[in-house]
């Protein structure tokens, strides 16, 4: 009989390893978590190409909200701000530090790339994604609300390597910022208009290191990219995640 | 010693090596801080910085994000890093976030700037 469901309990990281071990309760489809179990967290100091800080924010002018009562709506629908056909499928109910969470993401032309993050740091007004092996970008992303002269703002900010000599590429050629960029402005959009208020998304960019860390050339064994197309390719990930049985 | 005025105080173990003394929980207000003290150390013609956490009490995202851009900017300087004094908390968020490999953790100041040779 094929297990279609696998369990797992994601808050004991084998710290030694960096390594997430999977076990416990979860409704998550087996072959996506097959898909990144055993991966490590990866550091922005473990990624392939040039380090950078790219920051997105929204002020929320006249909110009467606090940080701790924004960034606690935030975190209870995280997953309901991505922008459509993109899923992050955390393993337990909460997000807290330990929580692996697996990401699903729509490319263009059919492209399906499944992959995975972890919180390594939560607290009442910010946490901290790290994300996996084979990731498009080796690093943190950080979502925090706080007053800025008395205004309430939501803030994005990663600090990331593109993982591997691929998306390094992809990187260069602009097609990898670009979709960063789409993305957490859609998030950061899709939250301030739930709040009530206008998009108006600010972004800055900073580059820290530019030079490449040729010793990690080898992360490309891991591009969730390449795993993912031959089987997604294509596919639905709504109707995936819908669907009983193996698929 | 953890300067009460100060996040970061810098100060000099020999003639080639800076120990930075951090203060308090790093946190969003060590940017500036960590901004200063990578500017003032690479007009300085040292070979060791050391990071002493023995007053830290902990650190969040924000804070190892500095933390991260401050060792990658010394490492870029050509200066070695290491650090001591570092509580089990703060210990286990560097096993978990791998900042070990950056940042190689020592028992005591002496171990710490030896360690660089």
């Amino acid at each position: 009989m094929v297990e279609d469901r696998v369990s797992f309990q994601v808050n004991k990281p084998d710290l030694s390893e960096g390594q997430l071990t999977l076990a416990g309760d979860s409704t998550l489809p087996a072959g996506l978590c097959a898909m990144v179990r055993h991966l490590k967290l990866q550091s922005p100091a473990q990624g392939f190409g040039g380090l950078v800080l790219r920051t997105y924010r929204v002020r929320l002018p006249g909110s009467n909200l606090t940080p701790q009562q924004i960034f606690t709506a935030w975190k209870a629908g995280f997953a309901d701000y991505w922008p459509r056909g993109n899923y992050f499928l955390p393993a337990t109910e909460h997000i807290e530090t330990g929580t692996l969470a697996v990401i699903l993401l729509s490319m263009p032309l059919g492209m399906r790339v499944v992959t995975a993050a972890s919180v390594i740091y939560d607290d009442e007004t910010s946490f901290t994604l790290s994300t996996l092996q084979g990731h498009m970008f080796a690093g943190w992303i950080t979502f925090s609300a706080f007053l800025e002269e008395g205004v309430p703002v939501i803030q994005v900010q990663a600090l990331i390597r593109p993982g591997d000599p691929l998306y390094h590429l992809v990187f260069l050629l602009g097609i990898g910022p670009a979709a960063e960029d789409r993305f957490w402005r859609a998030v950061l959009s899709n939250f301030a208009r739930r709040l009530g208020h206008d998009p108006a998304v600010e972004q800055v960019n900073r580059t820290i290191d530019p030079s490449i860390q040729w010793r990690y050339f080898g992360n490309i064994w891991y591009n969730a990219g390449i795993r993912s197309f031959p089987r997604f390719f294509g596919r639905s990930f709504e109707r995936m995640l819908h669907r009983q049985g193996p698929y | 010693m953890c300067d009460q005025a100060n996040l970061i105080t810098l100060r000099r173990a020999d003639p080639e090596s800076v120990i930075l003394d951090l203060c308090g929980f790093i946190g969003s207000r060590f940017e500036r801080a960590f901004e200063s003290a990578a500017s003032d150390l690479r007009s300085i013609p040292v070979l060791r910085v050391v990071l002493n956490f023995s007053s830290v009490q902990g650190i969040d995202g924000s804070g190892l994000k500095q933390l991260l851009i401050f060792c990658t900017l010394m490492r870029k300087a050509n200066r070695k890093l290491a650090a001591f004094g570092v509580n089990e908390q703060v210990r286990q968020i560097f096993e978990l976030t791998r900042m070990e490999n950056l940042l190689h953790s020592c028992e005591n100041e002496y171990q710490a700037v030896s360690r660089l040779g």
